[in-house]
């Protein structure tokens, strides 16, 4: 039997929702014998753009806000599969560890800034530093991207499905930038790579993980560091 | 600051450490004297945001465990002085997988916490991913304004211990992904807005360079305190110390720019070397709350075989024909060591008075 956690959001403490969500899950009784559905979903109401929604949550099944998200939303989750109905402020998904976030709507500055791991993805466009300092997750962005995308990069992937703005991967370490539309201006610190076989497959391989059918592959570009 | 400039707001502090420190005259003991051990010779930390103050038992820190993040005998070593000297520490920086190296999480040993053991500092890396789950019970935690030497891949590489510490580890370092320096006041309300504890301290520790510029910066970035290395010591190698400016300088400076900030009764932690065990008295006349004693404890490290202890298997090691196991370092010198010295500086604290 699965679980299911309602909470209003106060947006003056909305960095303890990670405290709500234990406290509410020890008054749930997990009585779901061995076989059993075991799921816990957390709805997040009333979230009204608040700073720091759902930050630090850990071994969540589903999260879902209803509504937008300001600043640091779902930063530093670990293992959570989390739904925004809405848009993302700054540093969404910041220090991300495992799981999947994703943004109904668009996302804006640093997107995904020093994930380590899991799938973050925006159905709408994000704005400038996508993926910046980048450190192994991958980040997939369905409409487009603003300046400096993959800035300072050092591992993972961020596709991107619209176009790019300026200097896209300055300063880039390490991973890989993949872009279907255009860029304003592209960075001296990458190179177009040919796209392979491997590439291929991550490719269809995230899109279809969020939910994107792959038709296009063909068209996508590959950019990582010279040699 | 000009030299002449500096030695005259030298003198004018002098002057006013001598009205602010010295002994009490035989007419204000008309009271009965107290105990030793019931004198208060803690301190408080401020925090700016809640305007509660958090309880030091010793206004004595140590940061040595955050600068030789390997060794997990040092870190039992300085976990023991900070609940035997009530010492607060600054725990290691780990590694993300390495869970065991996390503070205590659970509340319950996070209230198990007597009054007199130290303040478990939890350091926030700023160029790193951060991890919240070892902050949700911090009571203090602490930015550090360098860059991770455990990601460092230069660092990483280095065989020798000695290698590992280079001055410019120190270099000051912002967080790589903020767009604007202003951003910085943000994650700092991130970082206590995860805490659950009633106060909950944000400083920022920074090697002293344009200590003006940067006091006031990290005070309109919304810190509680500020932690400033104006000297420091890599590992416990005596040969591995610096010295970036002149403690009296800096703390001078420092104070100006606290004063011009007009916030009022704000934190300043120095690190520093002090040649005399009067002097650390002398900065708290001047208003640091707490220092450390680092290079106090460098100096002291014993150099020699005599500080390194093998395991009993090294005594079988030649016909069991097995790899010789690493030496591990004993640190039992450093608790008593640190508790001498403690003993020692608290009896002066006592003679002379704070005002």
């Amino acid at each position: 039997m699965s679980r299911i956690v309602e909470l209003n959001v106060d947006p003056t403490c909305s960095g303890q929702i990670v405290h709500e969500v234990a406290r509410a899950l020890e008054n749930i009784p997990n009585v779901a014998s061995e076989g059993e559905d075991n799921t816990i979903y957390v709805i997040l109401m009333g979230t009204q753009g608040a700073d720091f929604v759902g930050v630090g949550l850990r071994d969540l099944d589903k999260v879902e806000t209803l509504g937008s998200v300001g600043a640091y939303g779902f930063a530093n989750t670990d293992n959570c599969e989390c739904v925004v109905q809405g848009n993302a402020g700054d540093y969404f998904g910041h220090s991300q560890v495992s799981g999947t976030l994703t943004v109904m709507g668009s996302a804006s500055h640093c997107l995904a800034a020093m994930a380590r791991g899991g799938l973050n993805v925006v159905l709408g466009d994000c704005a400038d530093r996508a993926g910046v300092s980048l450190r192994g997750a991958d980040v997939l962005v369905r409409g487009d991207a603003g300046a400096q995308a993959g800035y300072r990069m050092q591992s993972g992937t961020l596709v991107i499905g619209g176009n790019a703005g300026e200097n896209l991967g300055h300063q880039l370490r390490g991973g890989s930038i993949y872009i279907r539309g255009e860029a304003k201006s592209i960075s001296p610190d990458i190179e177009e790579a040919r796209l392979r076989e491997p590439d291929r497959l991550k490719l269809s391989l995230l899109l279809m993980k969020a939910g994107i059918k792959a038709s296009a592959l063909k068209e996508f570009r590959v950019y990582r560091t010279p040699g | 600051m000009s030299n002449k400039k500096y030695k005259e707001s030298s003198l004018q502090s002098h002057r006013l450490l001598d009205e602010q420190l010295g002994p009490k005259a035989l007419t204000e003991r008309l009271e009965l004297p107290k105990d030793n051990n019931q004198d208060d010779l803690g301190c408080r930390l401020k925090s700016v945001s809640q305007g509660t103050k958090l309880y030091w038992p010793s206004p004595v820190f140590c940061r040595l465990a955050i600068d030789t993040p390997s060794d997990e005998s040092l870190c039992a070593s300085l976990e023991r002085m900070r609940r035997s000297c009530g010492i607060s520490v600054v725990r290691p920086e780990y590694q993300q997988e390495d869970e065991s190296a996390l503070p205590p999480e659970s509340m319950q040993q996070a209230m198990e916490r007597s009054l007199d053991d130290g303040i478990s500092i939890i350091p926030i890396l700023v160029d790193e991913p951060f991890d919240l789950k070892s902050l949700i019970h911090a009571e203090q935690m602490e930015l550090q304004f360098f860059r991770s030497r455990l990601s460092s891949k230069t660092l990483a590489k280095s065989a020798t211990n000695s290698d590992r510490y280079l001055a410019d580890s120190w270099i000051q370092t912002l967080p790589s992904d903020l767009i604007q320096v202003d951003d910085l006041a943000k994650r700092v309300e991130l970082f206590r807005s995860v805490s659950d504890q009633p106060t909950v301290l944000v400083g920022g520790c920074i090697a002293a360079g344009s200590v003006y510029q940067d006091v006031r910066y990290l005070i309109d970035s919304g810190l509680d305190y500020i932690c400033l290395l104006t000297d420091v010591v890599g590992g416990l190698i005596p040969t591995k110390a610096w010295r970036f400016q002149s403690t009296q300088r800096v703390i001078d400076e420092a104070n100006r720019a606290i004063a011009d900030s007009g916030i009022g009764d704000f934190s300043l932690l120095i690190s520093g070397t002090f040649e005399r065990i009067e002097q650390p008295l002398e900065w708290l006349a001047e208003g640091v709350r707490a220092f450390s004693i680092d290079n106090y404890i460098a100096q002291h490290s014993p150099i020699g075989p005599a500080s390194v202890s093998h395991g009993s298997a090294d005594a079988f090691g030649s016909f069991l024909g097995g790899y010789p196991s690493t030496p591990t370092q004993s640190y039992d010198w450093l608790l008593s060591s640190a508790q001498q010295w403690l003993t020692e500086w608290s009896s002066l604290r006592r003679f002379f008075t704070c005002n």
